[in-house]
């Protein structure tokens, strides 16, 4: 059952990819999140951990991809090189103050972790995302 | 070191107090150096373990930034900070900022390292994402807290190992002490003399030899006290002895001095014995001297009561003045001539009166020279003429006859009383035994009197008395001493010779020496004249006593007798001190 899940839930994307030329990177955060859309200040201030919980007071999980075009068009638009905003996670990991960032190989899985996380947020192509899913769309960022 | 010290160590504590010492030293060694070495170990492996968490969360920093594994790397942080003693993990990066949730201020400094609260380990981090360094700090206070625990237990088993430490010196010494100390109270008993003290073998060592020894001690002492005491009891009988002796040998002595005073003045008895004949001869001498005398007065008494008054009425008035002075010259006349003398005199006056034509020359002559009137008689002239001259001169002659027999008999009666005054001081005993001041002198004559009859004869007695004060002496024994050796001057002369009597004084002493003109004493016996009961006389007439008793006398009044004697002159020299403390110093 699970193998058939799965094999109809490829066929979707496949049909998703081949069906949309222009992609587009969105940022998404689980269903749990008080939070409809998104500026670049907030989310620079969460991709750089300054900002820890959410406004409800529940504690922000930041999901990344390890790679990718997605990922490069989303650093693009917070203004961040990959080098800096690591070495500010790392840093930020001996203060202690903010929860680690989880580095996700691919968009599937990363969809699948906040949708199953409370207070997570991350970023996909926003033709990865399923139509039904517990995560929300609360920005967009052209993909060149 | 001149003050003995007041407080030594007994045997006891000598033996405890090093042992104690020792262990008491052993405990604080464990109490201190087992927690030092422990803490240095300690820290040692926990420097070496914070350095190791160091590494690892590098390692992790070095994974996780290759692998962007951010929760790996904040795990490793996470395990890290709870390890036990973490204070501080942070990150330095090479401008030396420091990233750390655990001290809001921390900020690395180099020069950061162990001291002695806090142990940091750094580790370098060298990847494209950072360059820098991982710091790890961790508190001491646990290794503090392992250390008091172990110092707690340290001190804990010093004390113990102290105690037991005490006990078991306390032990040991008791076990060397106790069978001293039974030694000590041993011989403290004996020391007391309590030899019947026991003292047992009670260790098989040395000290158990040293007992057994000083059993062996003990019973020599015990025996050595025994012969003492047995020696004492002997000693103390002879003692008993010597004393019955010695009382029974005082008693002896009292009786020969009372024996020898006996014999002394039997000595003197003796010598009295002999004299005794020739005294009494002496005595009677004066007295015929006395009768014979009182028969003259009387006789002419009777002619003078019958004659004279007629005669004194035939006188003138004048011739009778002339009569009386006549007696009262013829009374004063003391002229003694010897009978020969008298006999030329009155020859020669026989001659004067016949040439001067006197009548009844003849009988005048024989009344003047009765009345000794061999001269003066011219300025009676008238008186001789006259025709009864002979009557007148014979009355007048036996008037002063009269005269001259009552001194005759005065005479006669001192000579007879100086020989009864010599007897009695002569035979007077003292009983008194004190000395008395006498004159030596007047000692010597005594003698001399006493010995006047057996003198007179054909011994020329010369005496050479100087004046010498009077000697403090037993007056008796001294004219016994005089007696002994005028008598033995007598008899060696025989009755013959001269005897030299000299008194003289020499410094202090008198000096008395009896010269004899006598055969002298032979060389051979002269030492032996002073022993007593030797004699040269035939038995039965000395007793050899003499010269014995006048060395014991001379020697008594501390003085001496010397002799000389060669054929001819023999000199007995005796001195008497005369102050009477030389002769007490020299007596004693």
């Amino acid at each position: 059952m699970n193998t058939t899940l799965r094999i109809g839930l490829f066929l979707t994307l496949l049909v998703c990819a081949s069906h949309t030329m222009e992609a587009q990177t969105a940022v998404i955060v689980n269903r749990s999140v008080p939070a409809s859309s998104m500026g670049l200040k907030e989310l620079l201030d969460i991709y750089t951990l300054n900002k820890a919980h959410w406004d409800d007071g529940s504690r922000i999980t930041v999901f990344d991809l390890k790679r990718g075009k997605t990922k490069e068009a989303f650093y693009e638009y917070i203004d961040m090189s990959e080098e800096d905003l690591q070495r500010i996670w790392l840093r930020k990991q001996f203060t202690g103050k903010a929860r680690p960032p989880r580095s996700i190989s691919n968009e599937e899985e990363l969809i699948d972790m906040v949708s199953r996380t409370p207070g997570a947020i991350g970023y996909v192509t926003e033709r990865n995302i399923p139509k039904k899913s517990n995560v929300r769309i609360v920005a967009r960022v052209k993909q060149r | 070191m001149t003050r003995k010290r007041e407080r030594r160590f007994t045997v006891r504590q000598k033996i405890q107090l090093p042992i104690i010492l020792f262990i008491a030293l052993l405990s604080l060694f464990m109490f201190l150096y087992f927690p030092y070495v422990h803490k240095r170990a300690l820290t040692d492996s926990f420097r070496n373990e914070v350095h190791s968490l160091a590494q690892m969360v590098a390692n992790s920093v070095t994974i996780g930034a290759s692998n962007q594994d951010w929760e790996g790397i904040r795990s490793a942080i996470d395990f890290v900070r709870k390890a036990p003693g973490v204070r501080f993990v942070a990150l330095i990066d090479m401008d030396g900022e420091t990233f750390t949730a655990d001290t809001e201020d921390f900020r690395y400094d180099p020069g950061y390292e162990t001291t002695d609260t806090l142990i940091v380990g750094r580790y370098p981090v060298e990847t494209d994402l950072f360059s820098g360094s991982v710091v790890v700090g961790s508190s001491t206070e646990f290794i503090r807290t392992r250390v008091n625990k172990l110092r707690l237990t340290a001190l804990w088993v010093a004390v113990i190992t102290l105690v037991l430490g005490t006990l078991f010196g306390m032990w040991v010494a008791n076990l060397i002490v106790r069978p001293l100390s039974l030694l000590r109270l041993a011989a403290i008993k004996i020391g007391h003399g309590d030899l019947e003290t026991a003292v047992y073998r009670t260790s098989q060592d040395e000290i158990g030899d040293l007992a057994t020894e000083f059993s062996k001690m003990i019973a020599s002492v015990r025996q050595a006290q025994s012969n003492v005491q047995d020696a004492n009891a002997e000693l103390q009988t002879k003692n008993r002895l010597l004393e019955a002796e010695r009382r029974q040998l005082a008693r002896t002595l009292e009786h020969l001095k009372t024996t020898q005073a006996q014999l002394v003045q039997s000595e003197k008895m003796a010598a009295l014995g002999q004299l005794i004949a020739g005294i009494a001869h002496e005595i009677n001498t004066p007295l015929g001297a006395i009768r014979a005398s009182i028969s003259n007065i009387e006789h002419a008494l009777n002619h003078t009561l019958r004659e004279l008054p007629p005669l004194l009425r035939l006188l003138p008035d004048d011739t009778q003045e002339q009569f009386f002075a006549l007696v009262r010259m013829s009374l004063e006349r003391e002229i003694s001539l010897s009978p020969r003398e008298e006999r030329s005199r009155r020859r020669a006056l026989i001659r004067e009166l016949e040439e001067k034509a006197y009548p009844h020359a003849d009988e005048i002559a024989d009344a003047l020279a009765d009345m000794s009137l061999f001269d003066g008689w011219e300025r009676f002239e008238s008186l001789l003429r006259t025709e009864h001259a002979p009557d007148i001169l014979l009355a007048a002659s036996r008037l002063a006859l009269q005269q001259r027999n009552s001194q005759n008999i005065e005479t006669a009666v001192e000579r007879a009383s100086k020989i009864v005054f010599a007897l009695k001081s002569f035979s007077h005993h003292d009983q008194s035994g004190e000395m008395s001041r006498a004159d030596i002198a007047d000692g010597i004559d005594t003698v001399l009197t006493l010995y006047h009859n057996q003198l007179k004869h054909g011994i020329e007695v010369r005496r050479h008395f100087d004046p010498v004060p009077m000697v403090f002496c037993y007056p008796d024994q001294l004219n016994q001493v005089w007696t002994n050796l005028i008598h033995n001057a007598i008899h060696a002369m025989n009755n013959e010779g001269t005897l030299d009597i000299e008194v003289r004084r020499e410094d202090a002493y008198a000096t008395v020496t009896i010269i004899d003109s006598g055969i002298g004493i032979p060389d051979d016996i002269r030492g032996k004249i002073f022993d007593p009961f030797f004699t040269t006389k035939e038995a039965g007439q000395g007793t050899g006593l003499g010269l014995d008793i006048v060395k014991r006398i001379v020697e008594r009044h501390g003085g001496s007798i010397d002799l000389e004697s060669r054929p001819g002159r023999t000199a007995f020299t005796v001195r008497i001190p005369i102050h009477p403390e030389e002769a007490q110093s020299s007596e004693t």
